[in-house]
């Protein structure tokens, strides 16, 4: 960094002790550099007490919010209701937008077209004819036997990727919201 | 303990030596580590600058004795310097352990109070200076890698650094924190 004076707009409220303490940190934390570092440098050779003092404090501060971790850091706890709140607000959002797609889903993936099929050949009794004893029927003049049972076998045996990964969400969105 | 004669014959009563490092010794190591950033060259120049004073520390006035340790510690500490490089040790490893390693018990328990000290202090700043402080010093972030990350120009991130700093050295000056605890 060329020049951390440089790049810093006024507050209006500067002290000694604050451009000092400033100074310091920056010489400790390796951002001072050049004319500025040099400048810095020369006071403390002077034995200049009071930045020599902040060069001190400047290390006690960063021991200070060095050491901690990063679950207890300060800013992390204060702002960690605020994200608590804004990941709230967004799985509420969703939740609603998730059903619905869940529900399009589902009326799209269920066998239905199956059973309009049978249907459509021999009505309700080839239906249960074919669910009770398990024999091709009239289904398979209209689809092909093997087919439609590999369909039926599939729907209630397989358990799809997207179900899955919505129960998770389901259950993390429970889970999520304090 | 033996009175040490300096080179002009004049002495210097150990005990004041002693004392000296009793009230000075913390903040000159934290201020060493600051220079150096080595801790063993930091407590090699510790030790080099009460060595100096045992032997010259009567030229010292009383009321800038202080002053004296620290111009005499950074003499010592660029002296060390010449042996090794200021080392390029991150604020993270600066923090943890370095100065620990090298305080006496009555420095780290000092310590522990002004790191608590300092904690509370944070965490009564507005969010966005602890952010950029938390940033800087425990995510060793730079300052423009804090700006783009916040969307806030430089100079805005700047300020809230030294803002959060001028409050922080503020409580720091109100109490010597790196003299040993007094007992009781």
């Amino acid at each position: 960094m060329a020049s951390l004076t440089s790049d810093l707009p006024g507050t209006g409220v500067e002290t000694p002790s604050a451009e000092l303490a400033w100074l310091a940190f920056a010489y400790v934390s390796g951002d001072l550099e050049g004319g500025e570092l040099e400048s810095f440098e020369a006071r403390l050779a002077d034995g200049e007490l009071a930045a020599c003092e902040a060069v001190a404090d400047a290390v006690v501060i960063i021991s200070a919010v060095g050491s901690s971790g990063p679950s207890a850091l300060p800013g992390e706890r204060s702002l960690a209701p605020v994200r608590r709140i804004r990941e709230h607000n967004l799985l509420t959002l969703l939740s609603p937008v998730v059903a619905l797609v869940l529900v399009v889903s589902l009326a799209w993936r269920t066998p239905t077209p199956v059973a309009s099929r049978v249907e459509f050949a021999g009505g309700e009794d080839v239906l249960l004819s074919t669910w009770a004893d398990g024999t091709p029927s009239a289904l398979d003049d209209v689809s092909g036997g093997a087919e439609s049972g590999a369909v039926v076998a599939e729907t209630d045996l397989v358990v799809p990727e997207w179900m899955m990964l919505a129960v998770g969400l389901a259950t993390e969105m429970e889970g999520g919201i304090e | 303990m033996s009175r040490l004669s300096s080179r002009d014959g004049k002495r210097i009563d150990p005990e004041d030596v002693a004392e000296w490092f009793l009230e000075h010794g913390g903040a000159l190591r934290a201020f060493l580590l600051g220079v150096t950033r080595d801790p063993d060259a930091a407590e090699e120049a510790l030790q080099a600058t009460f060595a100096k004073a045992m032997e010259s520390g009567h030229t010292a006035r009383p009321e800038t004795h202080k002053g004296w340790l620290f111009r005499v510690a950074y003499n010592e500490a660029m002296l060390a310097g010449r042996k090794r490089q200021r080392q390029d040790r991150t604020l993270k490893q600066l923090a943890l352990g370095h100065f620990k390693e090298t305080a006496t018990p009555e420095e780290l328990a000092s310590l522990g109070e002004a790191i608590e000290g300092v904690r509370a202090v944070i965490e009564k700043l507005p969010v966005e200076q602890q952010v950029v402080v938390r940033k800087r010093i425990y995510e060793e972030k730079t300052f423009r890698e804090i700006a783009e990350e916040e969307g806030a120009p430089l100079g805005t991130v700047l300020t809230r650094m030294r803002s959060a700093l001028a409050k922080l050295e503020s409580w720091l000056g109100d109490r010597d924190v790196t003299r040993p605890l007094e007992d009781g």
